[in-house]
């Protein structure tokens, strides 16, 4: 499963640092939960947003909790404390380095005081795939309402959780997203369908003499189908066409079609889509000439050009600005 | 996003990858610089004097030939190649009708040391200029690249002149002779063993759903929408009319909607924003029953939308199917 190959980087890059990093607090980092248990909720996005420093030390903050946002920083022994702001004091959350079977005490906002990591090699399983060399923490003495058992994975996160929440109920949250570190994403199977614009803004240059490439901005779109279903998607397309970018202005008016200077065979086509991302490329420019369209915003729209009716399309909006 | 976001992002993205690649090494016999998993694709600008459209080197799958798996790898050169990678971390491509395999790379070679390729049809000697080479490209800075040189050979204005390797990422960058001048490759995406994506800066909304038939008895449908903006210099700052900030819905084969998320839902009457700086994912869960009824097998769409003040400015569409219970 997925997670195969998650692992191989995980664990060398164990061998080789120092201590893995079971939570990783880059900004920009992201976490997307399904909640389940005996009242299932909405899934949980964390993100963590922005840095700020206090008392001379770097914390991130950490939103999407409904208990509130914090703000966390980790030790050089890898020890993560939230920093209170209201007694300008660190809390320990997690000491992932303890020693395993060792009770620590914590400050944790979900109970009760006490934490253990239980092992280092847990087995893991979970939408995102399954697999050793997770870290399992817990709190020895929950009963009714607590954190019973916590899964982490080496520059992942959290993974897992399961959580008395009173009497014979409890709660769990899967990891079925995350994107750390701006380049590792994992995430369970899935079906996408993505448009990637190369810029939001867009200038045209038209400091004179006039020059056309300057003058007209070329946008460049990647439309993605991304498929990691056990099962190949199969599509019907009426022709050589595979897809379709058309650019509108804030009035809904077309002012560009990617396929309107090109001509594709008339044969119907089936194609398979099987494990992985299937990427085509559309390279647009703003104008005509040298003249730009106007400065405004304006939106891209690709969509695949199956049979029936379109349904696999994505928008993005962007803007031109014209700069003298 | 602040330019020093921007900058802290690009650090830690360098940081968090060469943690991977810098350990991997230690551990490993060999670095690889070719990953040929299915499902890997690569995005490469072209530049020169008439570059051509951007190119899309991907693997869509495998294959056994003589007892060995080869990788289809298409858009890497002038025609589709079946590649594997030895033990020794030597690139072979297979001719499956000469039944002949033949090196591509010897990437073990160590730096100042030459092979024999059969890489292009112009170039048949390969040299290892440096193990530790500097990229510069759209999908970032790299310093460990693995840079190959290809002496002229047998065709005159035509050929490859250099390559840059990145290792567990694959080629960053490549240099060739056409007739009008130098063209190059420059990698800026790339989305690698399924987890390591790298990516210039970029703009983009997708739809996400966890799967593509749904045939269990009460199913229920995750859909999350990703609004990712790391363009340095442009925060994106959405407003929305009310406390709602997206809304979902689904359609049956013949268009009629069938589902709409906000249904039923109320929201603070108070405008509000949304500053992306990297990435941000809303997520709803559908159950795909009506009036409490499963919906009807059969095809669907589902579509997710900001719902920002000027409408749908950012929305993505996905098809998916509901299957009688199995």
């Amino acid at each position: 499963m997925r997670l195969a190959w998650v692992l191989p980087f995980v664990l060398c890059a164990n061998a080789a640092a120092q201590q893995p990093d079971y939570f990783p607090l880059h900004v920009g980092n992201q976490w997307v939960y399904r909640v389940g248990g005996t009242r299932p909720a909405e899934p949980l996005v964390l993100s963590i947003t922005r840095g700020e420093l206090f008392d001379g030390r770097h914390y991130v903050l950490l939103e999407g909790w409904t208990r509130g946002n914090f703000w966390l920083r980790q030790d050089e022994k890898g020890d993560l404390y939230r920093f209170n702001t209201e007694t300008r004091q660190d809390e320990l959350w997690y000491s992932f380095f303890a020693e395993p079977g060792r009770v620590y005490r914590n400050q944790l906002p979900w109970c009760c005081g006490q934490g253990r990591v239980a092992s280092r090699d847990a087995e893991f399983r979970g939408p995102i795939g399954s697999g050793r060399g997770a870290l399992e923490v817990g709190d020895p003495t929950v009963f009714q309402i607590g954190l019973v058992k916590e899964l982490f994975l080496p520059y992942v996160g959290l993974v897992s959780r399961f959580e008395n929440v009173g009497g014979p109920a409890v709660a769990t949250y899967d990891l079925i997203y995350a994107r750390t570190g701006g380049v590792t994403v994992v995430e369970e199977p899935q079906v996408s369908f993505r448009l990637t614009l190369d810029g939001s803004l867009y200038y045209s240059d038209q400091m004179p003499p006039l020059d056309p490439r300057r003058a007209v901005p070329q946008l460049t779109a990647r439309i993605t189908l991304r498929n990691t279903q056990p099962q190949p998607l199969r599509l019907t397309f009426p022709s050589g066409q595979l897809f379709e970018l058309v650019i509108r202005n804030d009035k809904g008016e077309t002012v560009h079609t990617w396929s309107a200077n090109k001509l594709f065979p008339q044969v119907v086509q089936s194609l398979e889509f099987g494990h992985g991302e299937h990427s085509y490329i559309a390279v647009a420019r703003l104008g005509a000439g040298d003249r730009p369209l106007p400065e405004g915003r304006y939106t891209a729209e690709a969509w695949l050009t199956t049979q029936g009716r379109i349904v696999y399309s994505a928008t993005a909006g962007f803007e031109i600005m014209h700069v003298f | 996003m602040t330019g020093a976001s921007v900058a802290l992002l690009n650090i830690m993205r360098k940081l968090l990858l060469f943690s991977f690649i810098a350990g991997i090494p230690l551990a490993a016999a060999s670095p690889d610089y070719f990953p040929l998993h299915v499902g890997n694709q690569w995005v490469y600008r072209q530049g020169g004097a008439f570059p051509g459209e951007p190119v899309v080197v991907d693997i869509p799958r495998s294959e056994v030939f003589e007892g060995r798996s080869y990788s289809l790898v298409r858009g890497f050169g002038e025609s589709n190649a079946w590649l594997r990678m030895d033990e020794n971390g030597t690139l072979h491509a297979y001719d499956p009708d000469r039944r002949q395999e033949l090196v591509w790379a010897a990437f073990a070679t160590p730096a100042g040391g030459t092979y024999r390729t059969a890489i292009n049809q112009c170039n048949n000697m390969a040299t290892v200029e440096s193990r530790d080479a500097k990229a510069s490209v759209p999908a970032g800075e790299f310093g460990n690249a693995l840079e190959i040189r290809y002496p002229a050979a047998n065709c005159a204005d035509a050929g490859l002149t250099s390559e840059k390797y990145l290792p567990w990422i694959g080629l960053v960058e490549r240099t060739s002779l056409t007739i009008a001048g130098p063209r190059t490759w420059k990698l800026s995406y790339a989305r690698v063993g399924g987890v390591t994506v790298l990516s210039e800066p970029e703009h983009s909304f997708s739809l996400t759903l966890d799967r593509a038939e749904y045939s269990d008895p009460s199913p229920v449908l995750t859909g999350r929408m990703t609004l990712r903006s790391t363009q340095p210099d442009t925060p994106r700052e959405l407003m929305f009319p009310s406390g709602q900030r997206f809304d979902l819905e689904i359609r049956n084969e013949a268009g009629d909607l069938v589902f709409l998320w906000s249904e039923g839902k109320f929201f603070t009457l108070a405008l509000g924003s949304e500053r992306i700086t990297g990435e941000k994912n809303w997520v709803a869960e559908v159950p795909l029953v009506r009036d409490r009824v499963r919906l009807p097998a059969g095809n669907y769409s589902a579509e997710g939308w900001l719902t920002t003040m000027e409408g749908k400015r950012y929305a993505a569409r996905v098809g998916f199917a509901v299957r009688p219970v199995r």
